[in-house]
């Protein structure tokens, strides 16, 4: 429970950050197409060193680096594509952190155990 | 000796338990205690790489261990958690590059998050592989790429900023394992396909 609990802060928290700051500088300026893609870069810039310094000594490496800076990715994608403010950046950012925590865990659940070997 | 890497991890030693202790150790328990599980009371056993100990409290009571590592600093710190392991345990500063066993040493081999960080991880395998005796298993718990978009791409976008201070992030080790001479019999997904235990025998 503290890992999942822990998930969905995490990604809200990244998600929201990433919404935020992609919003305050691109905020859909540069048009859809441009601001999305320099968004997406500038969310995964943004979540790595969050992620990296806060959030995986209590919560793990691989699993909490990959669902974050997906989160961080598809933050700053919607900062970058629409101009984002107030209680929208909250609902964008915490919506997407929840998505990403569910469909990371769904795609763990299909992955996880014993793999084919063809040795 | 490869001085760059002994150096890195000499660094990450002062902060290794404050960013491994918790979160990752937490997560990665019960993986770690059925890959420990494994192995033998009869077995000689070699285990890299041992950083501050961390694993040690995964391993089961009464073995056989030779646990090497590139970094000074990190035996250093292991000592206390070396001094307390109910079994026979011997802590050396060594790197996989230059292993100074005689061929044929060890029943068996395990790694823990070691070859997302070894300089040159198919030469570093195929000195495990010389070391191990006809038969002999290789047991593995270990961080890789992915094989799967988007993580794939954001392994490799992340891999070199990790590098500088820690593991490389997008490592292919199973095919790395094959590519040393053995031969993989089992490969289970921990989390995704990036975090992953591997089984193989010489």
């Amino acid at each position: 429970m503290y890992f999942v609990i822990g998930d969905l802060v995490a990604n809200a928290l990244v998600a929201t950050l990433t919404v935020a700051v992609t919003a305050w500088l691109i905020g859909g300026a540069w048009g859809m197409v441009p601001g999305m893609l320099v968004g997406m870069v500038l969310g995964m810039a943004i979540a790595l060193p969050v992620t990296l310094a806060l959030l995986f000594p209590v919560l793990g490496v691989m699993e909490v680096m990959a669902p974050c800076m997906l989160s961080g990715m598809i933050g700053g994608m919607w900062g970058g594509m629409w101009p984002l403010a107030g209680a929208a950046i909250f609902r964008w950012g915490i919506g997407t952190g929840v998505a990403v925590v569910i469909i990371v865990y769904a795609i763990n659940a299909a992955m996880h155990g014993p793999q084919e070997v063809a040795d | 000796m490869d001085t760059a890497t002994r150096a890195k991890w000499d660094r990450a030693s002062r902060t290794f338990d404050l960013m491994s202790a918790y979160g990752p150790e937490w997560r990665w328990r019960p993986a770690k205690l059925r890959l420990f599980e494994r192995m033998r009371p009869d077995a000689k056993i070699l285990f890299l790489a041992l950083g501050t100990g961390l694993d040690i409290s995964c391993f089961p009571r009464g073995r056989d261990i030779t646990a090497i590592d590139i970094s000074p600093k990190m035996v250093e710190r292991a000592q206390a958690r070396v001094a307390a392991y109910d079994g026979n345990m011997t802590a050396l500063v060594m790197d996989v590059h230059a292993m100074t066993f005689p061929e044929a040493s060890f029943d068996q081999v395990f790694t823990s998050c070691t070859f997302c960080s070894v300089p040159n991880p198919v030469a570093g395998l195929i000195a495990l592989h010389q070391v191990l005796k006809p038969g002999g298993e290789l047991h593995m718990f270990e961080h890789t790429g992915s094989r799967w978009f988007p993580f794939n791409v954001m392994m490799k976008l992340m891999s070199p900023l990790a590098s500088r201070f820690g593991p490389e992030l997008d490592r292919d080790t199973v095919t790395n394992v094959r590519a040393a001479g053995f031969r993989v019999t089992e490969v289970n997904h921990v989390f995704l396909d990036t975090v992953k235990t591997i089984h193989a025998v010489k």
